[in-house]
């Protein structure tokens, strides 16, 4: 689907970096047309997750802090928005600790544990049937793979993962070289990597896995047939920044 | 009797009515039109970076409500344009040569105000939301480009047999509500910082 604004006009006029002849023409629109109206909106939310995240670029970063942090309600979203991303977060922590500590479990049969297992189990599933699968209206059918860094497209090592019409989510592990950071973003992109379909934020390596690794679930819905590359950034325990760490491939085959 | 400022006139229950009448005959569609008319006004004065976005759309209601006894506002069927072509009047009227701050605003919300009671009270305001509401609340505001953002927002409003504008217009209140959930949560915690959480 394309946008009926050219997404770029749309970020310039909410930095501010349209001539006044332009902002006039852009208002009009959005005043004129509902659809136009929310692609702005959708545009605004889009640039606010950036700036939360700290992806803006510096003089970006300074344009959207004049122009859409400047009333209240503006800063009220992005207040709003950064708790939603934190919520987010830690329910994807819970889940990955519940998935930690079954591991653990795993393999160990004196009853105490098996009893104990069993009671996590249920507990696990209870809440995410109430916090996750519930409100999706339905059971996710998931299918898993684990990804090596380094596996370069067109190397042909490339792996492979057949998605059938049935399957909801693809949850994702990835490998780390490196497991010293605090904590991992991963953001999945198409074969022309500009093209960003997911990401997810705010990854802990899981407690008893070995090679460590972060898991990601990634919606089917967001993924047609092809090649796709995730780059992997972690945020060490003093910084501020993200940095560059791995990137992965994978094909999907629909 | 000279002519009346359009500042000092008010929006009274007639006039209310005949500007929804004039919106949409069907009252329940009106309102929504309403809504998402003031809606529209109130984004496009805070992109001008006006503070009082709420008040300029305010008046930019009352002065159309109040010219709609005219004779040739009968005839018009789309209203929007009219409201654009006063929305611009009404900002040339209380024109501000720098709305925005020169000295950029910093968001310090992350810092000193975000403490953990305000993050477990944003937590368990949400966890408290009926679940369809919350399951609205992520979906509305999933992390995601823009385009995939549009076409989730359509399908979500499609789902609940609502118009993307009605839906924005949902997702703002339920989140007003967890805005006061959240106060009042902080304010118990402060109120019984020994008993809280």
């Amino acid at each position: 689907m394309d946008l009926i604004g050219d997404e770029k006009t749309i970020r310039e006029y909410l930095l501010g970096g349209l001539s006044e002849q332009d902002r006039e023409q852009f208002e009009e629109q959005l005043f004129a047309e509902s659809e136009f109206h929310e692609e702005v909106k959708a545009v605004e939310d889009a640039l606010i997750q950036e700036y939360i995240a700290g992806r803006l670029s510096l003089p970006d970063r300074g344009r959207f802090e004049q122009r859409l942090l400047c009333t209240d309600d503006q800063r009220r979203q992005v207040t709003f928005a950064r708790h939603l991303k934190r919520y987010r977060g830690q329910d994807q922590r819970f889940t990955n600790r519940i998935k930690g500590l079954l591991n653990v479990f795993e393999g160990d049969r004196r009853t105490v544990r098996v009893a104990l297992g069993a009671a996590l189990i249920l507990v696990a599933a209870g809440s995410i049937l109430l916090t996750i699968i519930t409100p999706r209206g339905g059971p996710d059918a998931t299918i898993a793979i684990t990804l090596h860094p380094g596996q370069a497209r067109g190397s042909g090592e490339l792996q492979k993962l057949k998605v059938g019409k049935d399957v909801q989510a693809v949850r994702i592990s990835l490998v780390l070289r490196d497991p010293s950071y605090s904590e991992y973003r991963a953001s999945v992109s198409g074969s022309d990597r500009g093209n960003v379909v997911f990401t997810s934020d705010k990854l802990v390596p899981q407690g008893a896995s070995n090679p460590p690794k972060v898991t990601l679930d990634l919606p089917v819905g967001d993924l047609a047939g092809g090649d796709y590359e995730i780059d992997l950034t972690g945020r060490s325990a003093e910084g501020e920044r993200f940095e560059v760490i791995d990137s992965y491939y994978l094909r999907i085959l629909r | 009797m000279g002519r009346t400022r359009s500042t000092d006139w008010t929006l009274d229950e007639a006039s209310f009515n005949r500007l929804l009448e004039w919106l949409n005959p069907d009252r329940d569609r009106a309102g929504d039109c309403y809504e998402d008319i003031r809606s529209r006004l109130i984004t496009m004065f805070t992109y001008r970076g006006r503070q009082d976005a709420e008040d300029l759309a305010d008046e930019t209601i009352n002065r159309v409500a109040r010219r709609l006894p005219e004779k040739e506002y009968e005839y018009i069927k789309t209203p929007l344009p009219i409201f654009f072509g006063f929305a611009k009047r009404v900002l040339q009227e209380h024109f501000k040569p720098h709305p925005f701050p020169t000295i950029p605003v910093i968001d310090q919300s992350a810092d000193a105000k975000d403490s953990e009671d305000r993050d477990k009270c944003w937590r368990e305001c949400l966890d408290e939301l009926p679940i369809q509401q919350r399951q609205m609340m992520l979906e509305y505001h999933r992390e995601e480009k823009p385009q995939m953002r549009v076409l989730i927002r359509r399908e979500l409003a499609r789902r609940l047999g609502m118009t993307i504008g009605a839906l924005r217009i949902r997702v703002s209140r339920i989140q007003d509500d967890l805005e006061e959930c959240r106060d009042a949560c902080l304010e118990k915690a402060q109120a019984e910082p020994l008993m809280a959480f």
